[in-house]
């Protein structure tokens, strides 16, 4: 009995954890979008969800291997961040209500294309590891401690860009102050571009695992962008480490909360955790003081 | 002289424009065949649109075999059929609005309904009323199924059902599982988090003692929109089942349930409720097997003539995007054309007394072997079609069509 309960247990964690790796890549580009430009990107779900369908057509159609694909689909879908930047986003910054039309119709055009190309069924990406692993009696199946891996190599790799490339502190100097920055011969828009490209192309690494592990559809950027909007909230804007903490509360929230006491309340817990932390701590966990 | 030559033309004019454009109820004529309008609500937009499109292509498919194949004969007059699906956005409210535009402006006398009950009720309201004969394409559960709000019964005029509900289905495939898994004794259940399922406990624990089986002491209720089924599964497993029946759910569900189950160590078999192509989880994970549907994979060998047939003209007109649920819509449609002849009239009560008269086998041909009208043993009037039902196994990553079970 009480090796079935711990079992269960880690199998809450280990897929909780699974699903933190996930949701903090999601949340990292959508909090760079919005320390650097001020914009809530509301397509971004929608770029996830493109990211994931590249990873499908390269690995379905062309028989690519997972990391290929991967890295295929992280280049398209950087390059189409930085084509909605120069495009669209550059020229509608401080223009609050301007980008959420923008950004919606934005999101309709890409569910549209995707329902277009692949169809309306769900979809289904070949997993990356196949197999499973025992982890304390729990059999954990190995793109799940994939994801994991992926969400820690990920986050520490842009962690190091911002703390120590040229580029990553004129993005931090950028969101720090602006027109400081400008001051300092920083470009603005070159500092926008980036971080529309390293967003985008975070949002398709997570879309990929979500392909594999679950499956894709046109309409899975929804609840992609309301988790990231969540994280970001409970964790602070513009804060790492309020990211990984954030998306860590949330996942293991999903992930064992379900198992102890249903669906209904794994819907409402993270949704209560939002509002308490609104509550006593408006800026996040580890956001700044407005 | 002039004005009386206008006249005379004026009144040739509108002569002729009534005779060509004068209709009675629902049929027009044409210099050939008469045409017979069929008013459908599918959900062709939305959440569930998926399956509403796939009935979508069914009924397009047999629409076109029989107006191909000279049209339906009733009562020494030939009829084209002609099937207008409206959108119902899988909505009671654009359900009901579907069936009023159907009932009201296209005065169709005969209406297929959508996929959910929560659909069906709202849009047969409004087909009563109008006198138009409702048939429902789906059900999820029986009338008899506890917590079943929406059925045929004596209480409901101008009302039967050709879709088969989730729970008939069923008994074929515990059949198969009894004969063939015999060590199984107890079965976790599974279903979409939907008021009907939530009591289905007792109903299975009645079917399944016969066999020898009980159902688990609880079971695994998910949300529609739910792709991680780790915790559900997971609790599930808690139970010691020896064999999981995922009782609803969109087959999308039934590979991550599979891929999950498998994952986490379970090696019992999988019974799927609603009809599925077995092959749909091959995805989930390689090798796979003992995944039971009352379903049939597409391309098996040993498939019944029609029902081959069947897939032959989907494949012609739809290639590989062809799914099994049109396959059941296309049967429907047949079926429905059957009842229309044997009824010899275009009266939608005449047409639902005739089909309660069918109740031998055979009576109406099925592409899935013989069928009749069944139903007053349990709801004491015959309004349900009864059709054979197949059942498939995935063995070893192959599925194998096993029989059609009646």
């Amino acid at each position: 009995m009480i090796e079935e309960s711990s079992s269960l247990l880690i199998s809450g964690i280990i897929n909780g954890l699974c699903l933190a790796g996930i949701y903090i890549l999601i949340a990292l580009g959508l909090t760079l979008i919005l320390s650097i430009m001020n914009i809530l990107q509301f397509a971004h779900g929608e770029v996830y969800m493109i990211g994931a369908y590249i990873v499908y057509f390269f690995m379905v159609r062309f028989g690519m291997n997972a990391v290929l694909a991967i890295l295929a689909s992280m280049v398209i879908t950087g390059i189409l961040g930085l084509i909605l930047e120069r495009l669209i986003f550059r020229h509608l910054l401080n223009r609050f209500i301007f980008i959420i039309c923008v950004a919606t119709g934005l999101m309709l055009i890409l569910q549209t294309s995707a329902v277009l190309l692949f169809g309306l069924d769900t979809k289904k990406i070949p997993g990356f590891v196949p197999g499973t692993i025992n982890i304390l009696g729990a059999n954990v199946p190995n793109d799940r401690l994939a994801a994991v891996a992926a969400g820690i190599v990920l986050t520490s790799l842009l962690y190091l860009f911002l703390k120590r490339s040229k580029f990553g502190q004129a993005i931090v100097a950028t969101a720090q102050n602006r027109e400081g920055s400008i001051l300092q011969g920083i470009n603005p828009y070159l500092m926008y571009a980036m971080v529309m490209g390293i967003g985008s192309a975070l949002a398709a690494v997570a879309g990929s695992f979500t392909g594999s592990i679950f499956m894709l559809d046109p309409y899975m950027g929804g609840v992609a962008l309301m988790k990231g909007v969540a994280i970001i909230v409970i964790g602070g804007m513009g804060s790492i480490m309020g990211i990984i903490i954030g998306g860590v509360l949330l996942g293991l929230s999903d992930g064992i909360i379900a198992i102890y006491f249903g669906s209904g309340a794994a819907t409402i817990v993270p949704l209560l955790l939002v509002i308490f932390i609104l509550v006593i701590k408006p800026e996040g966990l580890f956001g700044d003081n407005a | 002289m002039k004005n009386k030559g206008l006249l005379t033309l004026l009144v040739l004019a509108l002569t002729i424009f009534t005779f060509m454009f004068g209709t009675s109820c629902g049929t027009k004529t044409t210099s050939e065949m008469k045409t017979l309008k069929v008013g459908a609500n599918l959900p062709l937009t939305g959440p569930a649109s998926v399956a509403g499109l796939a009935f979508k292509q069914g009924w397009d498919m047999a629409v076109e075999k029989i107006n191909n194949e000279g049209g339906i004969k009733i009562g020494g007059e030939t009829y084209k059929l002609d099937l207008l699906i409206e959108d119902d956005m899988a909505s009671p409210e654009s359900a009901s609005t579907a069936a009023q535009k159907l009932c009201y402006q296209d005065n169709v006398k005969f209406m297929f309904s959508s996929l959910a009950a929560v659909l069906n009720a709202p849009a047969y309201d409004i087909a009563k009323e109008s006198g138009a004969l409702t048939i429902i394409s789906l059900a999820p559960s029986s009338e008899t199924s506890p917590g079943a709000y929406f059925g045929v019964g004596s209480d409901k005029p101008l009302l039967i059902r050709f879709g088969f509900a989730g729970d008939e289905n069923s008994v074929y495939t515990f059949k198969y599982l009894a004969e063939n898994y015999p060590n199984v004794k107890t079965v976790g259940m599974m279903a979409l988090d939907f008021p009907e399922y939530r009591q289905l406990n007792e109903k299975y624990n009645t079917d399944l003692a016969p066999l020898g089986m009980t159902v688990g002491p609880d079971y695994e209720l998910f949300p529609a929109d739910c792709m991680d089924f780790t915790p559900y599964v997971s609790r599930l497993l808690a139970t010691k089942p020896d064999a999981i029946f995922i009782y609803a759910s969109a087959p999308p569900h039934s590979t991550l349930i599979m891929k999950t189950a498998r994952e986490a160590g379970f090696n019992g078999p999988v019974v799927y409720g609603p009809p599925l192509d077995p092959t749909f989880v091959l995805g989930a994970a390689p090798n796979l097997s003992d995944f039971i549907t009352p379903g049939f994979p597409m391309d098996a060998s040993n498939l019944p003539g029609p029902v081959k047939d069947a897939i032959e003209l989907g494949r012609a007109k739809y290639g590989n995007d062809l799914v099994q649920d049109a396959l059941n819509a296309y049967d429907l449609i047949l079926v429905y054309s059957q009842l229309m002849e044997k009824a010899k009239s275009t009266d939608p009560q005449k047409v639902l007394e005739t089909f309660e008269t069918l109740t031998k086998p055979g009576d109406l041909k099925s592409i899935y072997g013989d069928s009749n009208a069944m139903g007053a043993e349990t709801i004491g009037v015959n309004r349900i079609l009864k059709r054979p039902v197949p059942v498939s196994v995935i063995k070893n990553g192959q599925g194998q069509y096993i029989g059609m079970f009646d």
